[in-house]
């Protein structure tokens, strides 16, 4: 009888950076999109939380640099909307690859 | 109910309250220019600067307890009701050194002065303001435009 | 925000009074003759504005256009239709350089409204298109 294969017992496939050796070292993986997809979300919050900062010293009177405040608040939105069309494409991708026969 | 935490932010707080100030702050003005000729007049003053100094304590406390919403603190010229709304008592300006021979403290080049900057915080905060609903907006779309 | 523009509004009105005064003054600067025909100069107008929209709400209005009280010119004119037995004859209490100056006040105040009224609306705009 041959054991029944249970997905927990599945590793999942993932190219060796050096051959022969195996390893699961997070720094020596090579990045995956989904890391740097992660990545690029967390940076983008950063840069909404820097530009909120920005604004709410503008209007407290501490800082008056319009110049800078705005042009970050602007900055944090392109990157929010380069994000989201991203994600966008993503699902679009996803939508396609569900409706080819197999 | 976790969709009213969707326009709960304490920068969005501020704008609003910045520009509620600045709405209460026209109607101070208005008066003032309008009896810039009226004998014995005193001009009443509302003073940004000090609103501002509120706003900013206001921001760092609630910061600091991680609250989305702001308390703000009245001083002499303006209380906060219960339900967030900027109730203001402008101060009678102090007598200056020199005083009209009407009796009048109301000065003109100061009155505009006073006017252009107040436009322009009205302006700016209403401006991030819809800024901050147009993202809102276009993330819940979905969509960039 | 709309009360600043009637407060605005108010002062248009006002200024607006005084202007009228003021040129009615210049008119009659030399009229030595009342309307029903007694010889008696036409006496100086003022306004006195007061603060208040004279119905209980802020702004400014006229209280009340008074006579001048301060004493008649006169001047050496044997000539004139209206001079005296001396041959001087009494002319307005109005002295037009006076009377030039108090009407740049009041266009200059005019004029100030008139802009804030014109501010006052561009920040209603501003706010009605956080909805539109």
């Amino acid at each position: 009888m041959v054991d029944p294969i249970s997905p927990e017992r599945l590793t999942p496939l993932r190219p060796s950076p050096t051959p022969g050796v195996v390893s699961f070292d997070r720094e020596t993986a090579p990045a995956d999109f989904a890391t740097q997809l992660r990545a690029q979300l967390e940076q983008v919050n950063r840069m909404q939380a820097e530009a909120d900062e920005g604004i709410q010293n503008l209007i407290a009177g501490r800082n008056d640099n319009i110049t800078e405040v705005l042009t970050s608040a602007r900055k944090a939105e392109v990157a929010f909307s380069l994000l989201m069309e991203i994600r966008n494409k993503l699902v679009d991708a996803y939508t396609e690859l569900k409706q080819l026969r197999v | 109910m976790w969709i009213d935490r969707l326009t709960a932010s304490r920068t969005m707080h501020a704008l609003e309250l910045a520009a509620r100030f600045a709405e209460q702050r026209q109607q101070v003005l208005a008066e003032n220019l309008a009896n810039i000729d009226t004998p014995d007049y005193q001009t009443r003053r509302l003073d940004p600067n000090a609103f501002q100094a509120s706003l900013h304590k206001a921001l760092a406390a609630a910061r600091q307890d991680g609250q989305r919403r702001l308390k703000l603190r009245g001083n002499a010229q303006f209380a906060t009701e219960p339900d967030g709304e900027i109730r203001v008592r402008p101060a009678t300006e102090p007598a200056p050194n020199v005083l009209f021979h009407d009796g009048t403290n109301a000065r003109l080049e100061q009155t505009l002065t006073d006017i252009s900057r107040n436009a322009m915080s009205y302006e700016m905060s209403t401006s991030l303001l819809r800024g901050k609903f147009q993202n809102l907006l276009r993330a819940i779309r979905g969509r960039t435009e | 925000m709309i009360r600043a523009l009637d407060i605005s509004g108010s002062a248009l009105t006002a200024q607006r009074v005084r202007l009228d005064v003021i040129s009615g003054n210049i008119a009659n600067a030399e009229v030595t003759r009342q309307e029903d025909g007694t010889r008696v100069p036409y006496r100086r107008r003022f306004v006195t504005f007061m603060t208040g929209d004279g119905q209980g709400g802020p702004g400014v209005h006229v209280d009340e256009v008074a006579l001048d009280a301060s004493p008649f010119r006169e001047k050496y004119d044997p000539g004139h239709a209206d001079a005296d037995p001396r041959g001087y004859v009494q002319l307005p209490n109005v002295s037009i350089t006076m009377e030039y100056v108090d009407a740049l006040a009041a266009s200059r105040a005019y004029e100030a409204n008139a802009a804030m009224v014109g501010v006052t609306r561009t920040m209603i705009q501003q706010a009605l298109r956080l909805f539109a």
